[in-house]
């Protein structure tokens, strides 16, 4: 359940494992949320100055989603990193981080790091980093799901499940106004923003996440910085990143990006956000506004759009920035498990995880 | 002009959470017909459980708000400073909750939007507040307006706005404290002067504790000047000088005369070290270099629109 990019490998590695495998898509096409608007978000390490573990693994997947999806690598790029002064991490600390992970590091030419508030940032850093092609990658994993005989049904959204024998679990599928049910074994809810509405409709527990309603502006950058992406850090930072299908910039920022947030608590009702951006109303302007007291070229930059997405966290990941999978099995409906990852690249732990439950369960495995 | 952005910055210290809930409301629907962007950052400089919890429940219903907690309570000044330090509108008005009405915000706006780039409130009257209080800042503004040329408006109080350039300057000065009424005359550009009336929104009395004025006046003058040390350093000089004639005419050591003399030259230097060891105090704190504040944490509005909230059916079980 979910067409994300979760949803299409995990689709795939079941059907490398031999059986039927079925993806259900609730948009019209296949990655069109949150994988699609995060999608340059391909970390490689220097984002989690605090965790030396999520930025070793983050490298590590890093490495290994370049070498799998290489062609959909839209271009290399420039990154900035900015360390504010009075931040939470010194320069000197963050060069020792990388250091240590062995990330490439440079310190920014001189003419970037006089266009930042010598005030306010410590020290400006050069890294290089790819930008992935969400649309490109889109193509790829339809193609490969295509090739494989992984069946896909998109505008379909998945209603409830029920157990309807020990090892049978129905799912109840709506396209348009027609019902349909399907049997299986193995029932993955991979449905990030609603995998709580699935759950809650099959009245079984929800999961306790934490949610946000999350904004991300679309913008041309100001021509001073040739291109590059930028990230301010590390307490109140913001960071403008290539968003490659749309030839434009996205604009984040930690104070102004989530307009809000709620909990889904277990046992009661979850909020349903329909279409998220209804209702809103763009912070473009905070965000920038506060970026151009570190970098104040950045008064020229031009408001294009926005993405605004629905993010699942678990609240546990609140301590600090290493943001763990999760893989859980229902109670109510042992036939189904829960997959969240906040990143696009913890799906190699999560296919790990899958792996080891498959082993634990082989009944499940034989669709 | 109508791209700009207003950031309200106000310290809560005693404020109950009624005066802070009617404050924050009231600033909001003054701003909303005002300016298409603002925010209102209110820093948390030791006030009560209660409006904590109440400021809480302001960031769920009003967006862009944000609540500042510093690690204790600073005083008033730090806890403005704090405030304009992450403050990022284009304008950036500075208000006390309990006695700036908001809707004067207007006025001030359009002074700044004008002809000024820092606009401060003058209180018409000091009437209300009590006899010896009145005295104590007549002497206060006589000494550091009329003898030492600070040029601090008489009776301004803390509700201004500012530009951004002027902002961008004050916090770029880290002084050890940070009298926004001394930086703002320090740093020049042009100024202008509104009178109001101070509202009261908790009904207690406006006047500071008595302690407390003394040492703000005290602190004031010794931030902005070193003419007290070179009072007591004359004042000394006289003494002896004095006293050396005196001697020098031969007078009786120990008679009444001479005991007065010597008690009134030891009064002199104790008063020559006080002040020396208050300045010195001074450079002290400031050679420590210690950050002015910190902050504990800081919230961010969080508003869930009244048609996000519908729910989905919740476990019947």
């Amino acid at each position: 359940m979910g067409g994300g990019f979760y949803g299409a490998r995990l689709a795939l590695a079941l059907r490398a494992r031999g059986g039927r495998v079925l993806l259900v898509e609730r948009e019209s096409h296949l990655l069109g949320r949150a994988s699609l608007r995060n999608q340059a978000r391909v970390h490689n390490g220097y984002h989690y100055p605090r965790s030396i573990l999520t930025s070793l693994r983050s490298r590590l997947n890093y490495k290994r989603f370049l070498s799998e999806y290489g062609d959909c690598v839209y271009q290399a790029f420039i990154h900035y990193y900015a360390i504010g002064a009075g931040s939470k991490v010194t320069a000197a600390q963050f060069a020792e981080f990388c250091r240590r992970i062995g990330a490439p590091l440079e310190d920014a030419p001189d003419h970037i790091s006089r266009l930042f508030d010598a005030s306010r940032i410590e020290r400006v850093f050069e890294a290089t980093e790819c930008a992935f092609d969400a649309v490109k990658l889109r193509d790829r994993m339809t193609r490969d799901l295509a090739s494989a005989g992984v069946e896909v049904r998109t505008s379909t959204e998945a209603l409830r499940i029920e157990t309807v024998a020990e090892s049978t679990t129905r799912v109840t599928l709506q396209r348009g106004e027609q019902e349909t049910t399907v049997s299986t074994s193995l029932v993955l809810n991979c449905t990030y923003s609603r995998l709580n509405q699935l759950l809650s409709r099959s009245r079984a527990a929800t999961i306790p996440a934490k949610l946000e309603l999350t904004e991300m502006a679309l913008i041309e950058p100001p021509p001073e910085l040739g291109g590059a992406a930028v990230t301010v850090m590390d307490g109140p930072f913001f960071s403008m990143m290539p968003y490659p299908s749309r030839g434009l910039y996205t604009l984040s920022h930690v104070r102004y990006t989530p307009h809000c947030n709620w909990h889904d608590r277990p046992g009661q009702p979850i909020a349903d956000i329909g279409d998220p951006s209804r209702g809103r109303t763009t912070r473009f302007l905070h965000m920038v506004r506060d970026a151009e007291r570190y970098l104040p070229p950045m008064r020229a930059s031009r408001y294009v759009d926005s993405l605004w997405e629905v993010k699942t966290l678990m609240p546990r990941s609140e301590q600090d920035d290493s943001r763990p999978i999760l893989l859980r099995r229902s109670t109510e409906h042992p036939g189904c498990l829960t997959v969240l990852g906040a990143k696009i690249d913890s799906v190699y732990d999560v296919e790990e995880a899958l792996t080891a439950f498959l082993k634990r369960e082989p009944a499940m495995a034989v669709a | 002009m109508n791209e700009s952005l207003v950031s309200v910055v106000a310290p809560l210290e005693s404020d109950p959470p009624e005066v802070v809930a009617a404050f924050v409301e009231e600033t909001i629907s003054v701003l909303r017909g005002l300016v298409s962007h603002y925010e209102i950052i209110l820093v948390d400089d030791g006030v009560s459980e209660g409006t904590v919890e109440r400021v809480r429940a302001l960031l769920e219903r009003h967006d862009f708000v944000r609540f500042l907690r510093l690690s204790r309570h600073f005083g008033e000044e730090t806890a403005i400073a704090a405030g304009l330090d992450v403050a990022i509108g284009d304008y950036v008005i500075v208000m006390l909750p309990n006695m700036d009405p908001p809707a004067l915000i207007p006025q001030f706006l359009e002074a700044a939007r004008g002809e000024a780039d820092v606009v401060y409130g003058v209180r018409v009257t000091r009437k209300s507040e009590p006899f010896w209080y009145r005295i104590g800042a007549n002497l206060f503004y006589w000494y550091i307006n009329g003898v030492v040329r600070a040029g601090i408006p008489r009776d301004s109080t803390q509700f201004r706005c500012m530009s951004r350039q002027v902002v961008n300057a004050i916090t770029q000065m880290r002084g050890a404290d940070q009298y926004l009424r001394l930086l703002t005359s320090y740093i020049g550009f042009r100024k202008r002067a509104i009178q109001y009336t101070p509202i009261n929104r908790s009904g207690k009395a406006l006047v500071r504790p008595k302690r407390e004025a003394v040492h703000l006046a005290r602190a004031l003058v010794m931030d902005h000047t070193t003419h007290p040390l070179r009072t007591v350093s004359w004042l000394g000089i006289l003494t002896a000088v004095v006293n050396l004639v005196f001697v020098a005419n031969r007078r009786a050591a120990y008679t009444t005369e001479g005991q007065l003399r010597n008690a009134v030259s030891f009064l002199v230097i104790t008063v020559m070290l006080s002040v020396i060891a208050e300045y010195i105090a001074g450079i002290t704190n400031r050679l420590r270099d210690r950050p002015a504040y910190y902050v504990r944490e800081e919230h961010t509005s969080s508003v869930l629109l009244r048609e996000e909230r519908k729910n989905v059916v919740g476990m019947t079980s």
